[in-house]
């Protein structure tokens, strides 16, 4: 979340059900004059969590994949945003998809 | 409450709550929560309806609203809510969506066909927990065919792996509580299977879990039930989870387990992820399409600190149990063994007219059906009426074991006046009175 804050214009956070799972969503708070009361999900955040880094599992490696599936290049895909964190060092990576 | 932000924020209060009540077991109030909230999740989509312009909250709602739907049994409101968000001018990524509900949940003939979709939401829980693996060929002489035997071997050594580490933890947590644990063994590690709960065949995906909340019977203890609910998670964690290579996880299984234990527990597991199989095993998320860990095989030096230098040395001499098929030869006349083959499960029924052994005889007023199961290296026998759960290597001693059971409990439960009688009780003893038509004299 705080990322988001950082580094978007988003502040507001949900969730919205995905067939077995869910996704989260953000967007502009009520008090924003960019708040649309019909269009208050603006883009998709996807959380990642690695709790240690290795040879086979690290936020390069996590980023790829996530990067692997993103939706239409022509621009009719939702924004969406990566955040990765790796909890042992601490650290993360946050980049628009 | 009827702006679309509020309505949806409710509806996505009330499924945590929902999901608060199945993690503690409350399955009705789950049912109910889950209902509530696919309700307001409903209305804040069709509020935005005719809002064509509204996107992507139009279509993620619709989209949301119809996977509440799916997990609450209503694939005709279901299937109205994705076309209601296909109508709009979804973005690329959330058609895709929509589309995969409807050909995955809603429309998927394999699911109608068997009825499945009455355990829907069942295993939608139950996927949340569960172990997700792939299992890739490393040749792809038959493409990304997975070869039977390969999965075959990796399943049953996972199976292994639960199974000792179930009864290890167990016995750990409770044999100086439970003074019939023996008993109590073989019967709560029938109460917690290994699960399959979701599957893929391009490559070899299965995610596999145990339930030890949601419908596992249990007549045991807050404190049993307690340690119950946490296992799985400590299965995945210590087994699969954890790095085999971090020493400090080395340490920690070293403090709990002996060698012994360690080598019935990791064994299997390390044989999954040796250098020679012809395979590539990893973790991965819910669909399979993203590996989260990556099993390499484990170095010696990790595998000796484990399972210790010389785990064959450790097998004992193991009772076999011989399936023989004989017929009577048309040369000597004589009945002769055509095939054999080791067993390594099968059940027994055998029907027991009177019980007797030197405690003493009881005569029945008809027959009792038993049904003597074999999973090596062990017999079983489950009689639930008379809560009788025995185990024994060979298949006399099972027999010897229930019948010694049977007229402790006769006697026992004869005796007590049945004012004095609990319910389970006065159940059992309703049901020996009607079976037990005298008892004989004592031999001795």
């Amino acid at each position: 979340m705080l990322l988001t804050k950082k580094f978007t214009k988003y502040s507001y956070f949900t969730e919205a059900f995905q067939g077995e799972g869910i996704d989260y969503w953000i967007g502009f708070p009520t008090t924003s004059p960019e708040y649309d009361p019909f269009n208050f999900l603006k883009a998709r955040l996807e959380v990642s969590g690695i709790k240690k880094e290795n040879a086979s599992n690290n936020v390069a490696l996590r980023l790829r994949q996530k990067s692997k599936q993103a939706g239409a290049s022509d621009g009719t895909a939702t924004e969406a945003y990566i955040s990765i964190i790796e909890f042992n060092t601490p650290k993360a990576l946050f980049k628009k998809k | 409450m009827s702006n679309p932000l509020e309505l949806h924020n409710k509806a996505t209060q009330l499924y945590k709550n929902a999901r608060e009540e199945l993690d503690k077991g409350n399955k009705a109030a789950f049912e109910e929560l889950l209902q509530d909230s696919f309700k307001y999740e409903a209305q804040a989509a069709e509020l935005l309806y005719s809002r064509h312009d509204a996107e992507p909250t139009r279509s993620v709602l619709f989209r949301s609203a119809a996977s509440l739907a799916i997990q609450c049994k209503d694939f005709s409101k279901a299937r109205i809510l994705v076309y209601s968000g296909l109508s709009g001018k979804p973005n690329t990524d959330i058609k895709a969506e929509l589309e995969y509900l409807l050909s995955e949940y809603i429309d998927n003939p394999l699911l109608i066909e068997k009825g499945q979709k009455e355990d829907f939401t069942y295993l939608l829980v139950l996927r949340d927990y569960a172990l997700n693996f792939r299992l890739q060929p490393i040749s792809l002489h038959y493409s990304h065919a997975v070869i039977v035997e390969n999965i075959l071997s990796f399943l049953q050594n996972i199976q292994f792996s639960w199974e000792q580490f179930l009864e290890i933890n167990f016995r750990k947590e409770f044999s100086l509580k439970m003074p019939d644990i023996e008993k109590m063994v073989p019967k709560f590690k029938r109460e917690l299977p290994l699960l399959f709960v979701n599957q893929k065949f391009a490559s070899f995906g299965v995610s596999i879990v145990c339930d030890t909340t949601i419908s596992s019977p249990s007549n045991y203890s807050s404190e049993f039930n307690n340690w119950k609910k946490h296992i799985f998670n400590d299965f995945k964690s210590e087994v699969f989870l954890n790095d085999l290579e971090d020493q400090n996880h080395i340490q920690f299984i070293k403090r709990k387990y002996s060698i012994e234990e360690s080598n019935q527990i990791f064994k299997k597991i390390i044989d999954s992820r040796k250098e020679s199989n012809s395979y590539h095993l990893s973790l991965t998320n819910k669909t399979y399409s993203l590996t989260e860990k990556i099993f390499r095989p484990v170095s010696k030096p990790i595998k000796d600190q484990i399972i210790g230098r010389t785990p064959e040395a450790k097998v004992e001499e193991e009772r076999l149990v011989l399936r023989q098929f004989a017929m009577v030869s048309p040369n000597s006349g004589r009945k002769e063994i055509f095939d054999q083959s080791i067993m390594r499960s099968g059940s027994w029924e055998i029907s027991l007219g009177d019980i007797e052994n030197k405690e003493g005889k009881l005569f029945l007023r008809e027959s009792i059906e038993l049904l003597i199961k074999y999973d090596a290296p062990n017999f079983y026998l489950d009689f639930d009426i008379l809560n009788i759960h025995v185990s024994a290597t060979s298949f006399q001693e099972v027999k010897d074991l229930f019948i010694s059971n049977f007229i402790s409990i006769y006697k026992s439960i004869t005796s007590i006046p049945d004012n004095s009688l609990s319910i389970d009780e006065a159940s059992m003893k309703g049901y020996l009175n009607s079976i037990v038509f005298t008892q004989g004299i004592n031999r001795e």
